[in-house]
């Protein structure tokens, strides 16, 4: 059996915002192995990017606990998780996220010079990644001087510089055409074939979802539904 | 980080112009009045050394808050006090001295007995040029600076109480404020002033420094209207004048700054909530909390080193068209190295002081907000 890489444990997260409690999600159990390639799927406002903030450590949740490589990290300081981002996890968001006055190299360097590493190495890592994307040719070039699937691809290029066992994309699709949209969700896909890195996709796109080989259906805070497709049952 | 710092900067050129400007203001005026201050206090330093400690000065009374920087001239002691002075027991010598104000900003005029310049501690000033006159003669000897202030050389004439005055001598460079003093013949100050056996002030030398306080109280219960003074008090009286302008400057020093910090505060808190997103996106990809502060800070102190640099060279300049233009080419307006150094440092610390808030602004923004509004 493989070893389980993210679970969650009765997670509840509650906004109160001018004394109305808000419930995001409500008592949210999961546990992913290692290795899996998942998607997250929802209507929006179902709680699937609280979801994915508090798998990513971008947040904690209210009730409930959260363990990444067997580690609880419900009760984490800012400067802790901070450092399990940097180190398990690669994110790639809707929006890219890419820092406007770095070049596509040095986003992607970024998060390894957060690391400790020093430029050259970094630089040296970036590179290699960026051709792996595709993008040996721009990346001299800043983020508003390409297009939005180039971004994404120096998004997930950063998301990779620190060798993660966990990738996040939340809507990694969402603002592309048709064809840029495929073509990210393919360079996720042949990634994660690749390197084997547990990959979990966020997306309100039903189609995209089932290309996953798990499929999480959240519905209000809850989870409705979380269906293993039958090639990648476990053996 | 990528030198993230100075890109922000020179993003917003003019914001941070206007930020420079003011720091470079403020160190300006920091150092060029600390200057001043500085040499004001040397200056006073230097002139005290050459009076003997045991001469008494006698002034009429006067109160000096009722007078102002420019116009320290007090009233005339009478002919006859001086006759009498001269016969209190254990006085030596008295030196009647006429003391008016130079037709300069700084310095003054003092006649006196060309024979008792020694209780001035200014009988040893060489001259650069020309001479010192006798008692009868009719001319002044300039000090350095003052003659370079007027642009009068020996042979000029300079104008005292609407008088035109020969000049006999000037004094050569380097003896404090002597520099600033325009000597005359004291029966020649008499014509120029119109004060016939009058004087300003007595300089009066006792026959042992114990006759001291015992003249001292005589002549004040004697006159009402007379003061004495020893070169003790005098120098209290300067200490006292040289700290008022110290605090003086301090203070203006001090509200500069304080006006530069909060151009600070306002150019690093716009522009953390401008980088909101910038901010949170470092946070996400794994920056701590002391890496995005420093970030902040870092960013401020390059804007303060380049202000402060470019303000330190600016007064350098500053306090030597001071020193050229108002104090005739003196070297009053210094700039010591503690003052240079103590003004860029505690610029540096003022600027660290004044982005502490916009910098735990940064640090407190919250990754998925700033995230979720780019």
């Amino acid at each position: 059996m493989k070893k389980t890489i993210l679970e969650t444990k009765d997670v509840w997260k509650i906004y109160f915002m001018k004394g109305v409690e808000t419930y995001a999600l409500r008592g949210v159990n999961i546990k992913i192995e290692e290795g899996q390639y998942v998607a997250i799927v929802g209507p929006s406002g179902s709680g699937k990017s609280t979801l994915m903030h508090i798998l990513g450590c971008l947040d904690s949740p209210t009730k409930g606990k959260v363990f990444i490589d067997g580690k609880d990290v419900s009760k984490l300081t800012d400067d802790e998780l901070a450092l399990i981002r940097r180190k398990k996890i690669g994110f790639v968001f809707q929006a890219y996220n890419l820092i406007n006055s770095l070049t596509a190299l040095e986003n992607v360097a970024l998060p390894m010079r957060f690391n400790g590493y020093s430029k050259s190495e970094a630089f040296k890592k970036a590179k290699e990644l960026l051709t792996k994307v595709g993008l040996e040719k721009r990346i001299m070039h800043k983020p508003n001087e390409i297009s939005g699937g180039e971004q994404q691809r120096v998004a997930i290029a950063r998301a990779l510089v620190n060798d993660p066992e966990i990738i996040l994309a939340d809507e990694p699709t969402g603002n592309l055409d048709t064809k840029s949209g495929k073509e990210i969700f393919e360079l996720l896909e042949t990634l994660h074939s690749k390197t084997k890195k547990t990959l979990i996709i966020v997306t309100h796109d039903l189609n995209l979802a089932s290309r996953a080989h798990r499929e999480i259906r959240i519905k209000d805070g809850q989870i409705v539904g979380d269906y293993v497709r039958s090639s990648h049952k476990k053996p | 980080m990528f030198d993230l710092a100075i890109r922000n900067l020179s993003e917003h050129k003019v914001r941070t112009f206007l930020t420079l400007l003011g720091i470079v203001i403020a160190i300006t005026a920091i150092i060029s009045l600390g200057s001043i201050s500085a040499g004001i206090n040397s200056l006073v330093t230097s002139t005290t050394s050459g009076i003997g400690s045991d001469t008494i000065f006698v002034t009429k009374r006067f109160d000096i808050s009722k007078m102002s920087m420019s116009q320290m001239e007090i009233g005339n002691i009478e002919k006859e006090k001086i006759e009498a002075i001269r016969s209190i027991s254990g006085v030596k010598r008295v030196v009647p001295i006429i003391s008016k104000n130079a037709p300069t900003m700084f310095g003054e005029v003092d006649a006196i007995d060309m024979n008792d310049l020694d209780i001035f501690g200014a009988a040893d000033l060489t001259l650069k040029e020309g001479y010192w006159p006798d008692n009868d003669d009719e001319g002044a000897v300039l000090g350095y600076f003052i003659a370079n202030i007027l642009g009068v050389t020996v042979g000029d004439y300079i104008k005292l109480n609407n008088k035109e005055v020969e000049v006999l001598g000037i004094i050569e460079e380097g003896h404090g404020s002597y520099d600033f003093v325009i000597f005359l013949p004291y029966k020649y100050g008499e014509e120029i002033y119109d004060m016939e056996g009058e004087a300003t002030q007595l300089a009066i030398e006792p026959y042992e420094p114990s006759f001291v306080n015992e003249i001292r109280s005589t002549i004040e219960e004697e006159y009402e209207d007379l003061m004495t003074m020893t070169m003790k008090d005098a120098l209290k009286t300067a200490e006292k004048m040289t700290s008022t302008i110290n605090i003086l400057t301090l203070g203006i020093g001090f509200v500069a700054s304080l006006v530069a910090g909060i151009g600070i505060i306002i150019t690093m808190y716009t522009s953390v909530l401008e980088r909101k997103r910038e901010i949170g996106i470092l946070k996400a990809v794994g920056a701590l909390n002391r890496t995005i502060f420093l970030q902040i800070v870092e960013e401020s102190i390059v804007i303060s080193f380049i202000g402060n640099v470019i303000g330190l060279l600016l007064s350098f300049y500053f306090v030597d068209i001071l020193n050229e233009f108002l104090l005739g080419g003196s070297k009053i307006a210094l700039i010591t190295p503690e003052l240079a150094i103590g003004s860029v440092v505690y610029g540096i610390l003022l600027t660290i002081i004044f982005t502490i808030y916009p910098a735990y602004v940064a640090v407190k923004i919250n990754p998925i907000e700033a995230i979720r509004e780019g």
